[in-house]
């Protein structure tokens, strides 16, 4: 029995097509503005003296990310009528009956994972396309990557696939949070600090 | 930003209530337990400022408490809202508010009917400041989230207790000024509002680069700066600056009793009340002004992608 879902992003792979992103505002009719899975293009560098020559010395990549479901959900802790809830397989569901729209939760998430939605004047966010994973399914951005960037499953399993790695860079320290996910960095990642990279579409995020 | 203006109300009134609350209300349950510092028994004038200094504070926190209500897109659901106690200190905030807002009810009503038992009301108004010092700490904590590196400095209690105590002090001050005239006997507090506004104005200036006011972002937070936070900055050290100017005048004032300067700086003296004197009235707007930018400040500071 799966005890924690998680979600794996491959970095090296992703192109930044927001394949993933649409998908999931499809399937879950989000309106403008709401994104449940948004992708962030870290951008940064310039020009580096090597010898005698300059030469171009620029980070870019991709990050895909949604909620992390995480093990130590600071959001539900934060909110004050327990609205946030985890599941036995560890997928953390928002109770859009009970939240009282305060957006505590909204600061607490260090992923940006919880979003303002107007219609039902409270806060949402991914589900895990639970039903679809109940039935034997898929979740949407996953199914919809066409560089197989995402992929999902029990958090052990993928971490003895793809390894422990759960942070790069802009993404907070993963210990406030223990998010339920696996990371394979891109190559520039670890350079994007030291070249004061910057998420680039911020007002797309 | 912009946007948390019912944040940025209900903190300042709500700080405000306890500032005012721990000028006026511990010091007037402590004269009575202690009676040497007591003087002469409560005449008229004093009773009715007691009731008037702690309704103040009673009507900032409903006041507070009603704002506070603009922030949630689910008001009638906030019934729920203390449910979370074990890890929520939005729940606890409240808690504490409620908590505060009842005790001092209660040690208002007591002191206005002036039981034969006066210890009772004592113990009341001293619970209450244990209450409402509570308030402010759990409204710090609620902002010092660990994944708000912004927020998680002392910078936040800091800021907060500062608000609290210069507000209260001069909001007293000038409550005492309307309802039983200025003068000589409560100079303390417009000597004790310069000290608090002028130690405001050096933890601003120390603490902004550390906010990313100037220097870069603490956190993960890539969203460019953005220039208002520059000017809010700005304007809350030329408010705060101003506001000393007018405070340290009436000080001055009552001090040397200056004939001219009296009049200069209580030009509308008796037009407003008994005693206010319109360069308190001045430095208090101006002093509050500041605050109010210092807090649209404060939640500016929030900034991930996306914000
Ligand atoms: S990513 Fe954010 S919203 Fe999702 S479980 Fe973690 S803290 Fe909560
Ligand atoms: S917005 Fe809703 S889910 Fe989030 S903390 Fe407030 S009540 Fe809880």
């Amino acid at each position: 029995m799966v005890t924690q879902y998680a979600f794996f992003f491959n970095a090296a792979a992703c192109s930044g097509c927001k394949a993933c992103q649409m998908a999931c505002k499809d399937r879950n009719n989000l309106e403008a503005g709401v994104l449940w899975r948004c992708v962030y293009e870290v951008a940064g560098g310039g020009w580096e003296k090597k010898g005698e020559a300059w030469v171009p010395s620029v980070v870019a990549y991709n990050i895909s990310m949604a909620c992390n479901h995480c093990e130590k959900p600071v959001c539900g802790l934060s909110c004050p009528v327990k609205a946030i809830w985890k599941r036995e397989d560890g997928i953390v569901f928002v109770d859009t009956d009970r939240c009282i729209g305060c957006r505590y939760c909204e600061w607490a998430c260090p992923y940006t994972a919880l979003r303002f939605n107007a219609t039902t004047n409270t806060v949402s966010k991914c589900d895990f396309c639970y039903d679809a994973v109940d039935a034997g399914g898929t979740p949407a951005c996953v199914a919809a990557c066409p560089q197989r960037a995402l992929d999902f499953g029990d958090l052990a399993e993928l971490r003895k696939k793809y390894g422990e790695t759960r942070q790069i860079f802009p993404l907070p320290d993963p210990s406030q949070t223990d998010p339920a996910l696996v990371i394979k960095p891109h190559r520039d990642a670890a350079r994007a600090a030291e070249r004061a990279a910057e998420v680039a579409n911020w007002e797309e995020v | 930003m912009w946007k948390e203006w019912p944040l940025v109300a209900f903190t300042i009134a709500g700080q405000m209530a306890v500032g005012v609350f721990l000028m006026c209300g511990v010091p007037l349950a402590l004269s009575v337990v202690f009676p040497a510092s007591a003087g002469p028994p409560p005449d008229a004038a004093t009773h009715g400022l007691r009731i008037a200094l702690l309704a103040l504070v009673l009507a900032l926190l409903a006041v507070a408490a009603l704002l506070s209500f603009f922030h949630l897109h689910h008001p009638f659901r906030a019934r729920r809202v203390l449910t979370n106690l074990r890890t929520s200190w939005l729940s606890r905030e409240i808690f504490f508010e409620l908590g505060f807002m009842a005790l001092v009810a209660l040690g208002t009503l007591l002191t206005w009917r002036r039981p034969t038992n006066a210890g009772l009301a004592e113990a009341v108004l001293i619970t209450a400041g244990f209450a409402g010092v509570l308030f402010l700490v759990s409204m710090s904590k609620l902002y010092m989230l660990q994944t708000v590196p912004s927020w998680n400095q002392a910078y936040t209690p800091l800021s907060f207790v500062m608000t609290a105590l210069t507000l209260g002090a001069m909001a007293t001050a000038l409550l005492i000024d309307v309802s039983v005239g200025g003068g000589v006997k409560h100079r303390y507090l417009l000597n004790l509002s310069s000290f608090l506004v002028a130690v405001e104005i050096v933890i601003s200036l120390l603490l902004a680069p550390g906010h990313g006011v100037f220097g870069p972002r603490t956190g993960p937070s890539l969203r460019p700066r953005a220039e208002t936070h520059r000017l809010l900055h700005l304007g809350r050290l030329t408010l705060l600056a101003a506001g000393l100017f007018f405070i340290g005048l009436e000080a001055m004032a009552r001090a040397n009793n200056f004939i001219e300067m009296d009049l200069m700086a209580g030009g509308f003296r008796g037009a407003i009340g008994r005693g206010a004197s319109l360069s308190l009235i001045l430095a208090f707007v101006l002093v509050l002004a500041s605050e109010v930018a210092g807090r649209f400040l404060f939640y500016g500071l929030l900034t991930r992608p996306g914000r």
